[in-house]
């Protein structure tokens, strides 16, 4: 792993040496990297969960970095028209996205060549940032308390709906998934956010629903629904009673929401590291740690290079999932 | 109810809340003037800002700038012609007839006072049945919800003044435009001919700003002769006691109806304007006024579009259902403070809550204060030569819809609705049922594919549901009462050939 970095290093640092020479300007841009403010572009409006998650982490980030992180809302397109801008940015380190599962795994497959940058070629992977699992809720009316008779009971009911907070989002895409691994038929039926889908629930027009995490804590908090399991591979520190499908013995069945920083593509390598780093101080930090769970989000963190395995394996499983919910793109 | 608005007024009146309230409501009512300005991009700027502050002073401030901006919104629906949010489309209607006709001063007087109005009475009612109106949201299912949105429909139609066609016209038109982006079930993109930027629909502000305000302008430079927008003489700046006696009755109905319809999470807030104005030109002894500068088409529209507002913070704050893109950014904002938006809050952060809902009554007090002198000076705004006033709208409206996504491409967008707009304008179709028809749209289509995959595709859910079958009921009743002197005159007519 080691190793091919710093090949890539050497490489890196033989063109910037090249560019050097020609260009007069002997100072290398990394070493006084950042000498002025950051960009950090959020692809969807404030008051998201990416933009609190980008507020949150912004002002430790700027004192980790040494100078402002600003964040940029850049909406519209279900988070690729941001993601676009940042793909066309310059690689030097002062544009960077909060990466998500949306326009970096799901989007790409659903609009096909309609997203005008390719998730994988086009960016630079920093640092994974958070994850939200998504959680299976059923209404407090439901007799099931397990997944198995959870299971036995849509057997008994096929096409029984379920609420989803949308449409081609990481909770539907679990749920559909969830029907294919146990071999159950529901019907999703969408609603616009996830506190929808708790009133929904609460109200009892619905009884089950597949929600992700900040939303799911709060209608199990509030006492408006009972979670029966969790989709991350691990248990979640926020629902620590509640068994995760592989645990009950489907190991496939992990489907989750994330968010990352990346940068465009051909960005430097000592610049992605001193961000990486500065990421991962910030992550570690107990004040932020408790910030990110109270709002439904586990820090994850890690290399650049566990970023970037990481979402080549969400972008080939989501490719599967979208099939699967038939949401692949009709048109040319 | 007293404990809790005392409980509210204790933390609403502290003079950090109280400097809070009045930089909000300030900040507000200036971009809500600034003509395509809108709060949900001043509301995020400040958003950080609040991170420094306790919860209470957050939400607070963040509400002022959001009825301060309403209040605004009024501002220029009446004096230019354009509508910031679906609830000033209303007020566009006939405010601006009444600034043509030099009555702008008491438009913007009675709309004042009809907001404060709404705004103390709506207070003591959310205190007094706050916790009962909860559950107003548990009873209304999809179901219920696609009901009472075809009875907003119905009330689309019954807003034209001239042909029931054309105005039935222009309301399947703005369905048509409702459904444009991203269908709500499949996921597949619907009219958006291959512009990616299309996919999450079209943004209210950039239609409207485009249909109403443009289209406005295009209008008033075709013919000389009405460069200045005020031709007749200003009379008078307060309203006159007839004014004021045709007024408060429609205050009173407004205010009533925006309490009840703003506690529906979800869009009850934006039917509540429009089911006012439906009311007010029903009951009135002189529906031909409507549309040419009726105060009942102001001063009704205007309370209770500011009792709605105020009532949808209970679905806000006990629900965490946002009602539009405002009220999101307030969810964001109370999460960030580590606040979920849940039944709970109403009763684990009771400062908060009562405080919030008392502020907006004092907040609500302040833009009187801040407003009344104001009325003069607007007015004297409607005095500067148009050639001079019209190419500073024009920026305005391009800067306020580039801001809402930064996006040029829906200034390109704004463009066409204007040339639509203008093209609509020569045929003398009426936009009003067309804009607000484009804002039920969605809510129409979702709720009704819900309640179906709810009911498992069977219609008949909408008729066994007492409270749909009720409002269906009424719909049908609506529209018949519209329909009926149309064909009667046909048929007359038919018998006089």
């Amino acid at each position: 792993m080691s190793h091919s970095i710093t090949r890539r290093t050497a490489v890196l640092g033989a063109v910037a040496i090249l560019s050097a020479g020609l260009s007069a300007a002997p100072v290398l841009a990394q070493d006084n990297y950042p000498s002025k403010p950051v960009n950090l572009v959020v692809p969807w409006a404030p008051g998201g969960s990416a933009d609190i998650l980008a507020r949150t982490i912004g002002d430790p980030l700027s004192a980790a970095l040494g100078q402002p992180v600003v964040i940029v809302n850049q909406p519209g397109a279900g988070g690729t028209t941001g993601s676009a801008m940042v793909a066309r940015s310059a690689p030097d380190g002062y544009t960077l996205l909060v990466s998500n599962i949306g326009s970096q795994a799901i989007a790409p497959h659903v609009y096909g060549k309609q997203i005008p940058y390719d998730a994988l070629k086009d960016f630079t992977p920093i640092a994974q940032l958070v994850q939200q699992p998504n959680v299976l809720l059923v209404g407090n009316a439901v007799k099931a308390k397990t997944v198995d008779e959870f299971v036995a009971w849509m057997k008994a009911n096929p096409g029984t709906p379920y609420a989803t907070p949308g449409v081609g989002n990481s909770p539907h895409l679990a749920g559909e998934y969830l029907k294919e691994v146990y071999g159950i038929d529901m019907t999703a039926v969408p609603y616009n956010s996830g506190g929808e889908v708790n009133n929904a629930l609460a109200s009892g027009q619905i009884e089950v629903a597949i929600s992700n995490m900040p939303e799911a804590i709060t209608a199990v908090r509030n006492g408006q629904a009972r979670a029966l399991a969790v989709s991350s591979k691990d248990r979640s520190e926020l629902m620590p009673d509640i068994p995760t499908f592989t645990e009950l013995g489907k190991p496939e069945l992990v489907v989750i929401s994330w968010q990352g920083v990346v940068g465009p593509a051909g960005m430097d390598t000592a610049i992605v590291d001193k961000l990486n780093a500065a990421v991962n101080k910030v992550l570690s930090d107990p004040e932020i740690r408790k910030r990110l769970l109270t709002n439904g989000a586990e820090p994850t963190g890690g290399t650049p290079a566990d970023s970037a395995a990481f979402m080549k394996d969400q972008y080939d499983h989501f490719a599967k999932l979208v099939k699967l919910a038939h949401l692949e793109p009709k048109q040319k | 109810m007293i404990d809790n608005l005392l409980l509210g007024l204790s933390e609403a009146g502290t003079w950090m809340n109280l400097g809070f309230c009045f930089i909000g409501v300030m900040l507000g009512t200036v971009i809500g003037i600034l003509p395509g300005l809108g709060p949900v991009a001043t509301m995020s700027i400040l958003l950080p800002i609040t991170f420094g502050l306790p919860a209470p002073t957050a939400l607070i401030m963040l509400a002022g700038i959001y009825y301060g901006a309403q209040y605004g919104g009024s501002t220029t629906a009446i004096l230019v012609n354009l509508p910031g949010e679906a609830s000033s489309v209303i007020t566009a209607i006939d405010g601006y007839k009444m600034a043509l006709s030099g009555r702008a001063g008491a438009a913007l007087a009675i709309a004042a006072l009809g907001s404060f109005f709404a705004g103390t009475v709506s207070t003591m009612l959310i205190a007094a049945l706050g916790p009962l109106l909860t559950k107003l949201a548990q009873v209304f299912w999809p179901t219920e919800y696609f009901s009472l949105m075809v009875l907003g429909l119905v009330c689309c139609t019954i807003l034209a003044h001239g042909s029931v066609i054309k105005s039935i016209g222009m309301t399947f038109l703005g369905l048509a435009l409702g459904t444009v982006g991203s269908d709500v079930t499949s996921g597949y993109l619907r009219f958006t001919f291959g512009f990616i930027d299309l996919s999450d629909g079209l943004d209210f502000v950039t239609v409207a700003t485009g249909l109403f305000g443009i289209a406005e302008i295009l209008r008033n430079l075709e013919n000389p002769e009405r460069r200045s927008i005020v031709t007749q003489r200003i009379s008078r700046l307060w309203p006159s006691k007839t004014e004021f006696a045709q007024a408060w009755p429609a205050v009173v109905r407004g205010t009533a109806i925006g309490s009840i319809l703003g506690t529906l999470p979800g869009g009850g807030a934006t039917l509540s304007s429009f089911a006012s104005y439906t009311l007010e030109k029903k009951l009135s002894a002189h529906p031909e006024k409507f549309g040419k500068g009726a105060i009942e088409g102001v001063a009704g529209p205007e309370s209770a579009n500011n009792a709605g507002a105020q009532a949808a913070f209970i679905p806000l704050l006990s629900l965490g259902i946002p009602s539009n893109a405002v009220m999101a950014v307030m969810i964001g904002a109370l999460m960030i403070q580590g606040i979920a938006p849940g039944p709970m809050v109403m009763s684990q952060q009771p400062a908060l809550f009562w405080g919030l809902i008392v502020s907006m009554w004092i907040g609500n007090a302040m833009l009187l204060v801040i407003n009344l002198p104001m009325v003069g000076l607007w007015v004297r705004l409607l005095k500067v030569p148009y050639d001079l006033l019209y190419p500073v709208v024009l920026i305005f409206c391009c800067i306020g819809v580039y801001t809402i996504s930064n996006n040029t491409f829906f200034i390109i967008v704004m463009a066409c609705f204007a040339l639509g707009g203008y093209i609509l304008l020569k045929l003398e179709c009426e936009l009003a049922p067309l804009l607000l028809s484009f804002v039920l749209s969605p809510l129409i289509e979702e709720n009704l594919r819900r309640a179906l995959l709810l009911s498992r595709g069977d219609p008949m859910t909408f008729v066994t549901r007492p409270i749909s079958l009720g409002l269906l009921i009424a719909a049908v009743l609506l529209l018949a009462m519209v329909c009926l002197p149309y064909i009667n005159r046909t048929r007359e007519k038919a018998f006089a050939e």
